[in-house]
């Protein structure tokens, strides 16, 4: 009886331990979770100035006279499309192709790349027609809000850039498919809060 | 081995519950086996060509619709349109989160589904609650011009002059003036609709009713 249950008592013991071993990383893609919502709250707190104050024009130019639906309707194909693409790669890494994996992630960076590019021509272009971030509120919070997406699109970029590196130097290690899972968490997460842009921002402002 | 000893000893030690209470266990611990090896063998990502091909196709149609409907105009009311907007880009982000970020409430023992749910009733009460506070903020506190406005309008037909500009500043006229203040709350709105704050909460899905059930002081 009493050897019984130590038996038991050691065979949990000894799942217990093992289990803390198959963990090592195991942990990560939670906490990057966890990142992730917390940049889900600045982002609601941008969103809630937006709604505050994005109807404020100081006599400005209004959301209607300054965005322009087909850029960002483009736009928000490029960044739909690199979703796709990045869950493509995501794809090839559980089958362990390296070469497929590198070339979806090399289209994926093709499309934020575009992604950037346009919006950096649409804030450059508002900004030499005088509607600039100092305009007035709606045009202040339009810019801190779309430009943080935009600066979170771009440190993607890097990151992905140097993950192909990673991958193109030491292959498919535990360590680099845990960093591409996390980077897939994020590009699609990215996604998802574009969502609220080219709605609140874009549509609504439309609308108004 | 030890189950049959444990169960043996619940027997003779003349406690009837305990082999039931064993069974019990025992019905648990495969499962809980089960889960730990599913855990083990995906530990990251899941996720198959269908899933993203069907989540990318609905992505597609969720997107080109509320585009659709901004563009040509279609459901005629603005405040109709922007729901039914705020309503795709809701469907559109469950989507994302289903199909391409795969959340469940398994992974990560639950802890993912737990910090979203969290997250999402810090987002409601920051967004709600900054809109609402603003929007009240914005009209209780109006322009000397529209309060000057309104107390001319609202003198004129009560001579108590209940309604003279005091102290109180936005927040005075009350229940005593009722029937006088009918009329008011148009000419001061009406003076205020120059202001952006004003027209800019407008298409807000969630202002509809707060408008409708009669804005400001006037209450």
């Amino acid at each position: 009886m009493a050897v019984a249950l130590e038996r038991i008592e050691f065979e949990h013991v000894h799942e217990h331990i093992q289990e803390h071993a198959d963990e090592e990383g195991g942990s990560t893609l939670l906490g990057f979770w966890i990142y992730l919502m917390s940049d889900c709250l600045l982002f609601a707190a941008l969103f809630a100035t937006f709604a505050v104050v994005g109807g404020n024009y100081a006599g400005g130019p209004s959301a209607r006279q300054v965005l322009e639906l087909p850029t960002v309707e483009f736009n928000t194909a490029m960044l739909l499309l690199s979703s796709l693409t990045c869950g493509l790669a995501m794809l090839e890494v559980e089958r362990g192709r390296v070469a497929a994996m590198q070339a979806w992630l090399a289209v994926t960076a093709l499309f934020g790349l575009t992604f950037v590019g346009v919006e950096i021509q649409e804030f450059a272009h508002m900004v030499r027609e005088g509607a600039g971030p100092d305009r007035s509120a709606f045009l202040s919070c339009f810019f801190t809000l779309v430009g943080t997406h935009g600066l979170h699109v771009s440190v993607g970029l890097i990151w992905m850039t140097t993950l192909m590196a990673q991958v193109g130097r030491r292959g498919l290690i535990p360590a680099n498919t845990r960093r591409l899972a996390c980077f897939s968490l994020f590009w699609h997460f990215l996604d998802v809060i574009w969502i609220g842009v080219f709605t609140f921002v874009y549509l609504m402002g439309m609308l108004r | 081995m030890s189950e049959d000893d444990l169960a043996s000893a619940g027997t003779r030690a003349g406690v009837p519950a305990a082999q039931e209470l064993y069974a019990g266990a025992r019905g648990v611990y495969p499962d809980a086996h089960g889960r730990h090896g599913s855990h083990a063998a995906h530990p990251e990502h899941r996720g198959s060509l269908r899933s993203y091909l069907a989540g990318f196709g609905l992505s597609v149609l969720l997107t080109a619709i509320p585009f659709a409907l901004v563009s040509t105009g279609t459901l005629g009311g603005k405040q109709a349109t922007a729901l039914a907007i705020a309503v795709f880009a809701a469907a559109q982000i469950v989507v994302h989160m289903v199909y391409f970020l795969h959340m469940n409430a398994r992974s990560e023992g639950g802890w993912t589904m737990m910090a979203l749910i969290f997250t999402l009733i810090l987002v409601v009460i920051a967004l709600s609650g900054s809109m609402w506070v603003m929007y009240h903020l914005n009209v209780n506190m109006m322009p000397e011009q529209a309060m000057e406005e309104m107390a001319d309008e609202s003198v004129g037909p009560l001579p108590g002059g209940a309604m003279a500009p005091t102290s109180g500043g936005g927040a005075a006229p009350t229940s005593a003036s009722g029937a006088a203040t009918g009329p008011a709350p148009r000419g001061a709105m009406g003076s205020m609709s120059g202001m952006g704050s004003m027209s800019g909460m407008a298409p807000m899905p969630g202002m509809a009713s707060m408008s409708g059930g009669g804005v400001g002081p006037m209450r």
